[in-house]
């Protein structure tokens, strides 16, 4: 009967220990296989050291599971690494995962010089193995207690070193798209589509981990220009380094343009003239820094009347009905302000000139009783708002949103004199903007805008077209104003939709 | 010696009741203790589990030839022990049926794949799926079992795959501005500040074009109300719907319309004076009543305090145009009364509302409005109405909405029946609905009013 229960239980035991013991061993190839091959994933952890005699004779000699001994030695050119694996969910001690031997051989060479052109001379092996440190552990060997008692005492004075080769934080990024906090977006947002050049800002943009362009490079040495220019066939700057002052940075402009009345260059037959300053108003201590300070960004002008009524239908990159609105001269005044008190950013546009209808450039009517439509002032004012799609801040928007005004004044004539004039139109009108600006490695290379006010939709569109040599950039732009979108055309307004294409000329921007 | 057989026989017994008898306090086995020792050598990225590449392989030659592998290199297990010749012919039935799939997982950091299992097609949605065999773990195990070219074809997915990975749709409230345009509703937060840390005041601009309560939806009112509002969270929320208290300020202003029919004979409502509008609005009656939490209260009332001149509708012959000079609601709303799963959240309201009604003669010869029913006085040129809402409102996640029914009934026989819908993708984009159907329309007084209102309005929302 014994021998019934004994040969039982031998059939059920051993085959249970040997499968088990099997699984254990497959465990073991897959460990130090992973050890091996793994090299940036594993979440492991190295204490360096070098054996001093002592620690070495209370270390004493291992035995390997092939039964091989091996010991810890104290030489000036020997270091040991054991690789451990800390506490975490699934396991609640310290783990000893290998024990690697380095030996400096260029130390031990009795050689004066070392050989330099040979390389470096360590060699590393593995002295004792997951397999042979298990081994050890499920045999609950004192040998294994004496080298997790000296890890845990060596560690309680240093750290041991991550074998992590991940950066993590790399990828670390915000589940949704970017704002920032200071002026770095509106900054990034005028160097690419203001006409007046930036001092120099840091602009902390993410980049990906690829060579620079050609154009980065000249971006970068932009700011170090002596002058800079930009010149398309409607609007043109110009700053010299000795505009530059501690506190402000100025800049020239002219201008054919005329916010707050849908209307492109040359039609609303004015050129301005102004003077463009970026003051940086520091928050504390006295130094300028573009990116906290709260700045003021203003262009301030004069507008005088320029007859181009003649020339429409004849300058090739201006399209459209011609101009039946004439606007008066004037004062400019274009604010823009960086977050004050923690506000959006805002800009203000506002131009005035005194009412004056005697002398009309286009008028409506024919013989001797005509009218003409005048405008004399205009003014916006919005919020503008800043987002970026990821942190490299390649796809860069902004959207502008607020209320614009003008005035409309008719105004009757007689043989060519002014009988008198009335105001006929003074309404307050919301306005929304949206635009879009591409910057793949932070080069700004194309950008799309769309504008609704007062009933029509500006589009705005550049493109980056070449670049001759460093700082010498051209762009493609085109402007397009429709015809009023849900409302009736009114009568000063030209019965077709506007546009106009020029090259842009920028250097040193 | 029957001593010994007794002590074999309880040791045998020992043997087979054990496992089960202590499995709450068993120790580890060596076999346990290596296998987590082996799941804990990688870097956890738990967190990120859901957020992983996944992807199936379905196609059946690809299964096979991947299976094959496995089968060539013994490297399949069945609960961690080597399979026998027969479980593999056995498993192997499935991989002829094709009814097989592989599942797969990348690691989060790099693009080596950090699961692949075998799976009956059947089972790829169960939460504990019948594996062909045990799955493996480990990309470079992978590698060894099947090769490092159809590892790298597996991993760079060269073949027709179907993409399982989840996309992240971040909809938690910002604070740090918020652009929210909907002709019907805008606003555009431009300032917070909080006081305690935890909690948050805003300040906006809001329009508002249209009063439901009233049934007066937008586009069919030439009045736009403009202000300011003042919202108070108690602490950061992710549903913006949950403040304790918001209140608005504003005037009315003259308002165009994006179309440019003429109601075919019906008038447009305009505003007939300057006007002064009111709204406060929050979840106080926790306040008062014990245990009214999530009640919210609004009052709401506009105010014209007096009539423009004729000049400010420039008339170029004699006509009639109708105003809602005043009106006043109130109105009790219980939010998140039960849920209903995706369908979001159920709320029901109800109040009551007041608002008057002016018809006025313009004429191109007259300076001064004149009011048709200047006989009645001014508290009979106002009707009441009742109303009732129920509806659904959802946050987070990919679609958020809010679906409201509204019933209403008014002291002139007047009723309506109507739905408020507002659906948001990623709290981005959205459609603003709104349709009414009135009854009751035989007064003259109603002449203004079509029988069916359809409002709509785009959304765009930026908020940081």
């Amino acid at each position: 009967m014994r021998q019934i229960y004994t040969l039982f239980l031998c059939i059920i035991i051993v085959p249970l220990w040997v499968s088990a013991q099997s699984v254990v061993d497959d465990f073991y190839l897959k460990i130090e296989k992973k050890l091996a091959l793994d090299k940036k994933y594993l979440n492991l952890y190295a204490l360096n050291f070098q054996a001093t005699p002592d620690e070495a004779a209370a270390l004493g000699s291992f035995k390997r599971a092939n039964g091989e001994s091996v010991s810890f030695q104290s030489k000036e050119n020997l270091s040991y690494s054991i690789v451990l694996l800390k506490e975490n969910f699934e396991i609640d001690t310290l783990t000893l995962i290998a024990v690697k031997k380095i030996e400096d051989k260029a130390a031990s060479s009795d050689k004066f010089f070392s050989d330099a052109t040979s390389g470096p001379k360590t060699d590393t092996s593995l002295v004792l193995t997951f397999r042979d440190l298990q081994e050890m552990y499920f045999s609950q060997n004192a040998a294994y207690r004496r080298l997790l008692d000296f890890v845990q005492k060596r560690m309680a004075q240093e750290d041991a070193v991550s074998l992590l080769g991940l950066n993590v934080s790399d990828k670390a990024t915000k589940s949704r798209s970017v704002t920032s906090a200071d002026n770095t977006d509106y900054l990034l947002y005028s160097k690419a589509n203001s006409i007046h050049r930036l001092p120099k800002f840091s602009e902390d943009v993410k980049k990906p981990a690829v060579a620079r362009r050609r154009g980065a490079q000249a971006e970068q040495a932009a700011t170090d220009n002596d002058y800079s220019l930009d010149v398309s066939l409607s609007r043109w700057s110009f700053a010299h380094k000795s505009m530059d002052m501690p506190f402000a940075s100025l800049s020239s402009e002219l201008s054919t343009e005329t916010r707050a009345l849908n209307l492109t260059p040359w039609t609303s037959m004015s050129l301005n003239a102004g003077v463009r300053a970026l003051f940086a108003i520091p928050k504390s201590g006295v130094t300028a820094n573009l990116k906290q300070d709260f700045l003021i960004d203003a262009i301030i002008g004069g507008r005088m009347r320029l007859n181009t009524s003649t020339w429409m239908g004849k300058i090739p990159f201006v399209f459209g009905g011609k101009p039946s609105l004439n606007i008066g001269p004037g004062l400019i005044m274009d604010i823009t302000g960086s977050r004050a008190y923690d506000l959006p950013f805002f800009n203000i546009y506002y131009a005035v000139g005194s009412v004056d209808v005697s002398t009309p450039y286009v008028h409506t009517g024919e013989g001797d009783t005509t009218s003409a439509y005048f405008s004399f002032k205009q003014w916006e004012a919005s919020f503008a708002f800043f987002w970026n799609s990821s942190e490299e801040r390649t796809l860069r928007y902004r959207m502008d949103i607020g209320v614009g005004n003008y005035d409309i004044y008719l105004a009757d004539y007689v043989k060519g004199k002014a009988q008198g004039n009335r105001m006929i139109h003074n309404k307050i009108n919301p306005l929304v903007a949206l635009s879009a600006t591409f910057a793949p490695q932070n080069i700004d290379f194309l950008s799309m805008g769309a504008k609704y006010y007062d009933g029509r939709i500006t589009l705005n569109f550049w493109l980056r077209v070449f670049e001759l040599s460093p700082n010498n950039v051209f762009r493609l732009e085109a402007k397009y104003i429709t015809t009023p979108v849900m409302r009736s055309l009114y009568p000063w307004e030209s019965t077709e939709s506007n546009s106009i294409v020029q090259i842009r000329y920028r250097y040193a921007m | 010696m029957r001593k010994i057989n007794i002590l074999l026989g309880m040791v045998t017994a020992f043997v087979f009741i054990s496992g089960s008898l202590f499995a709450q306090e068993k120790p580890m086995t060596d076999y346990e203790k290596v296998q987590a020792i082996y799941n804990s050598l990688e870097y956890n990225t738990l967190a990120f589990n859901d957020l992983k590449q996944k992807w199936v392989i379905s196609d059946p030659l690809l299964v096979r030839e991947v299976y094959n592998r496995f089968v060539v290199r013994d490297a399949l297990r069945h609960g961690g022990n080597k399979m026998t010749l027969a479980q593999v012919k056995e498993r192997t039935e499935s991989i002829y049926n094709g009814s097989v799939v592989i599942d797969l997982r990348k690691r989060y950091y790099d693009d080596e794949i950090e699961y692949f299992a075998f799976v009956p097609e059947d089972q790829l949605q169960a939460e504990n799926p019948n594996f062909l065999a045990d799955p493996v773990k480990d990309p470079f195990l992978l590698q060894d079992i099947i090769g490092a070219k159809l590892y790298e074809k597996i991993r760079t997915q060269g073949y027709f795959y179907s993409n399982l990975t989840k996309s992240v749709y971040d909809t938690k409230n910002g604070y740090f501005y918020d652009v929210y345009l909907n002709a019907l509703e805008p606003h555009v937060m431009y300032w917070n500040t909080t006081s305690s840390g935890r909690n948050k005041y805003l300040l906006s601009l809001f329009g508002k074009w249209g009063e439901d309560q009233l049934t007066l939806p937008g586009w069919y009112s030439g009045e736009y109300i403009v202000g300011t509002a003042l919202t108070y969270y108690q602490s950061i929320t992710s549903d913006p719907s949950k403040y304790l208290y918001d209140f608005r300020a504003g005037i009315a202003v003259k308002s165009g319309r994006p179309f440019l029919s003429d109601f075919k004979g019906r008038q447009i409502l305009q505003p007939t004076g300057q006007a002064a509008y009111f709204r406060a609005s929050g979840d106080v009656l926790k306040y008062i009543i014990s245990g009214a939490e999530g009640y919210y209260l609004n009052v709401e009332f506009k105010y014209t305090v007096n009539v423009y001149s004729a000049k400010e509708f420039k008339p170029e012959f004699q006509d009639t145009i109708s105003s809602v000079r005043n009106f006043g609601i109130v109105e009790i709303r219980k939010k998140d009364i039960a849920s209903l799963g995706d369908f979001g959240n159920l709320e029901v309201g109800g109040g009551i509302a007041t608002s008057d009604y002016y018809r006025y003669l313009i004429s191109p010869t007259s300076s001064k409005l004149t009011d048709i029913d200047s006989k009645k006085g001014f508290v009979s040129k106002f009707r009441h109405n009742v109303f009732v809402e129920a509806g659904l409102s959802r946050t987070g996640g990919l679609i958020q909405h809010q679906v409201n029914f509204q019933l209403s009934y008014d002291t002139e026989g007047f009723s309506s029946f109507g739905v408020m819908g507002k659906v948001m993708l990623s709290d981005q984009l959205g459609l603003d609905l709104r349709v009414m159907q009135g009854f009751g329309l035989d007064t003259p007084t109603k002449r203004w009013r079509p029988d069916t209102y359809i409002v709509f309005s785009p959304i765009l929302r930026i908020n940081y």
